[in-house]
C-alpha cells in the first residue's frame, strides 16, 4: 500500500524570508527518495510545507490524485501521509505506548487498533520493552525509533523523515537506515527522506535530489550520485 | 484537639472551593496556554446564572447547574473561537483580551443589577451536619465532594481515553499533535468550553454560600492564581492539592494569627514554593517558562 507524491513549483518561507523557490519533486508509489543538501538549504521547510505545518505560497502538492496543497496538517494522516519531524518530537510526558497510540489517532475507531499496536511493536521490539516508560526518558536512538513507529501507527502510505540520523552515533545511524530499508521493503511504503548524512541517504534510496539554497540543483538515481566525484567532494567529505 | 480538627475541616472545605474554582483555570492554562484573567468572572456569571434560573424558572440552585453549565460551555467555546483564536500568534494580546473580558463581564452585570447584592437560597444550604462539636454545612460539603469527582473524572479522561490523551499531546507538543491528525484549534475550543463550564459549576455551587456581587470573581481569582502556581501550572492534581493547601493555610492562619493576614500568609508560602520549585509542586516541568518558549 503506497501512494505517489508530486510537488510542482513549490514556494514557501517564513515571514519576509523565502526559503524554497519553485521546487519540483516526484516520488513514485513505493519509491524511496532522498533529498540531500547542506544545512539551511530548505529541506525541513520543504517537508513541513508538504505536511501542511507551514503554508505553501505558490505551487501544488498532490498526494496520488488528491490536491493537498491547502490542507491543514491534521487532515493529512487520514489521507495516508505521515511526517517524522526532526528530533522525533515525541510527547515527553506520555509513555512510549501512549505516543504510539497518538500516532494512531486517525485509526482511533478501528477494531484492529490493538492489533496495529502489536504489529508496530513487533517491528520495533525495543519499544515493547520500553512501552511503560516516559518517552522523554528514552535514549536518542530509541527516541528516533519511537518517532518512526509512531508514524507507522497511522497506517501511512507515504512516510517523510526529517533528518532521522541527526544526533545519533554512527552505529545507530546505520540501524535507523536499516529500518527505513525494511519499511520500504516489508510494507512497500513510499518514503521521502531528508538528510545531511548524504552517504547513508544515497545508500538507502532509489533516487535523490540535491537541494541548494531553496532550489533543486540535481536529480538522479542514487547510485549515480554516490559515484559522482562532485557530489562526493561537496557533501561526503571524500 | 477538637479545635484543631475543626480548623482542619474548615480548611478542607475552603480548599474544596478554591480547588474547584482553580480547576478550570488550570485546565485552560495547561492546554491552551492562556492565563485567563476572566475566569473569576465566569464563576460570577455562573452564580448569577443560578440566581436567574431560580428567578425565572424557579429552579433550585443545585438543579440550575443543568442549565448554567452548558451555557457557560458555549460561552467558553465562543470566547476561544472569536476572541482568542484570532490572536493566536500574539500571546500577550490574548492576556489583554481576557483582561478586557473581565472588565466587560463585570460591568455588564453591574449595569443590569445596578449593584444590588443578591442571594440565592436553597433548602440544601440550611442543612448543617453535626458530629459532636464539629459542624459541617451541607452546601460546603457538596463543593468538596464535587471537586473530588471533577479531579478524578478529569484525570480518568486525560489518561484513559483517546481524546483525553490527545489533549495531553496538544499540551506537550502542538506541532507533533497536528502531525498525529489532532485538530488543535478544536481541542482549544473544547478545552476552553470545559474550563468555563467548570467555572460555571463552581459558580452554581458557590451561589448559596456567598452574597452575589459583580466583583465577586476577584475574590476567587486571587486564590485561584495562588492555588495553580503553588500546586503546579497545567496539572489537575496541582489545582486539587493546591486548593487544599491554600484552604488549610487560610484556616490555620485565620485561627492562630489573624484572619486579616490570610493573603499575606498565602503569598509568603507561594513565594517560598516559587523559589524552591518554580514549576509548582505538581506542575509540568518548565511550565513557568511559558511565553518564553516557542509554541507552534
Amino acid at each position: 500500500m503506497s501512494i505517489s507524491l508530486t510537488v510542482r513549483n513549490l514556494h514557501a518561507g517564513y515571514g519576509q524570508a523565502t526559503v524554497i523557490e519553485g521546487i519540483d519533486i516526484d516520488a513514485a508509489a513505493g519509491e524511496v527518495v532522498a533529498i540531500v543538501g547542506a544545512n539551511g538549504a530548505g529541506k525541513t521547510t520543504l517537508l513541513n510545507t508538504i505536511a501542511g505545518v507551514n503554508p505553501a505560497r505558490e505551487g501544488t502538492i498532490m498526494l496520488g490524485d488528491l490536491d493537498i496543497t491547502r490542507m491543514a496538517a491534521h487532515e493529512l494522516p487520514a489521507r495516508g501521509l505521515a511526517l517524522v519531524p526532526e528530533g522525533g518530537r515525541l510527547f515527553p510526558f506520555m509513555t512510549v505506548r501512549e505516543n504510539l497510540e497518538m500516532g494512531g489517532f486517525n485509526q482511533r475507531g478501528s477494531p484492529r487498533f490493538g492489533q496495529m499496536l502489536d504489529e508496530v511493536m513487533e517491528l520495533f521490539p525495543i519499544l515493547r520493552q520500553r512501552q511503560g516508560q516516559w518517552a522523554g526518558s528514552l535514549s536518542g536512538g530509541e527516541r528516533q525509533m519511537c518517532a518512526i513507529a509512531r508514524a507507522v501507527m497511522s497506517q501511512p502510505q507515504l512516510i517523510m523523515l526529517d533528518e532521522p540520523s541527526v544526533g545519533l552515533s554512527p552505529k545507530l545511524v546505520h540501524q535507523v537506515f536499516e529500518l527505513v530499508r525494511e519499511l520500504a521493503r516489508k510494507k512497500g511504503l513510499t518514503i521521502v527522506l531528508v538528510e545531511q548524512n548524504v552517504q547513508e541517504a544515497l545508500g538507502v534510496s532509489d533516487r535523490a535530489y540535491v537541494l541548494d539554497h531553496g532550489a533543486i540543483v540535481r536529480s538522479a538515481p542514487s547510485a549515480e550520485l554516490s559515484g559522482d566525484p562532485a557530489i562526493q567532494s561537496a557533501y561526503m567529505g571524500l | 484537639m477538637e479545635t484543631f480538627l475543626n480548623i482542619v475541616i474548615v480548611g478542607l472545605l475552603l480548599g474544596g472551593i478554591y480547588g474547584l474554582v482553580s480547576m478550570g483555570l488550570n485546565l485552560i492554562f495547561g492546554v491552551v496556554r492562556i492565563v485567563n484573567f476572566a475566569q473569576g468572572e465566569l464563576v460570577m456569571l455562573g452564580m448569577y446564572g443560578a440566581y436567574l434560573s431560580w428567578y425565572l424558572l424557579g429552579l433550585d440552585p443545585y438543579l440550575s447547574a443543568l442549565v448554567v453549565v452548558p451555557c457557560l460551555f458555549v460561552l467558553g467555546v465562543i470566547i476561544q473561537r472569536f476572541v482568542l483564536q484570532p490572536l493566536q500568534n500574539e500571546p500577550s494580546m490574548q492576556i489583554f483580551a481576557t483582561f478586557g473580558l473581565l472588565i466587560l463581564f463585570q460591568n455588564i452585570v453591574l449595569a443590569i443589577t445596578r449593584g444590588t447584592g443578591y442571594s440565592v437560597h436553597s433548602e440544601v444550604s440550611r442543612v448543617v451536619l453535626s458530629f459532636e462539636d464539629i459542624n459541617i454545612s451541607l452546601s460546603r460539603l457538596i463543593v468538596l465532594i464535587m471537586v473530588i469527582l471533577v479531579a478524578v473524572g478529569a484525570n480518568w479522561f486525560l489518561h484513559s481515553t483517546m481524546y483525553g490523551k490527545a489533549v495531553r499531546a496538544v499540551t506537550q507538543d502542538r506541532r507533533s499533535a497536528r502531525l498525529m491528525g489532532i485538530n488543535v484549534e478544536l481541542a482549544f475550543m473544547l478545552t476552553f468550553g470545559v474550563g468555563s463550564a467548570l467555572a460555571g459549576l463552581a459558580g452554581v455551587l458557590l451561589a448559596p454560600i456567598y452574597t452575589l456581587s459583580p466583583q465577586i470573581g476577584g475574590n476567587f481569582i486571587l486564590a485561584a492564581f495562588a492555588v495553580v502556581v503553588l500546586g503546579g501550572l497545567g496539572s489537575v492534581w496541582g489545582a486539587f492539592f493546591g486548593g487544599f493547601i491554600i484552604g488549610l493555610i487560610e484556616a490555620f492562619a485565620g485561627y492562630y494569627l489573624n484572619p486579616e493576614l490570610k493573603h499575606a500568609i498565602w503569598f509568603l508560602v507561594f513565594i517560598a514554593v516559587l523559589i524552591v520549585r518554580p514549576g509548582g509542586l505538581f506542575g509540568i516541568a518548565g511550565a513557568e517558562e511559558v511565553g518564553l518558549r516557542e509554541q507552534d
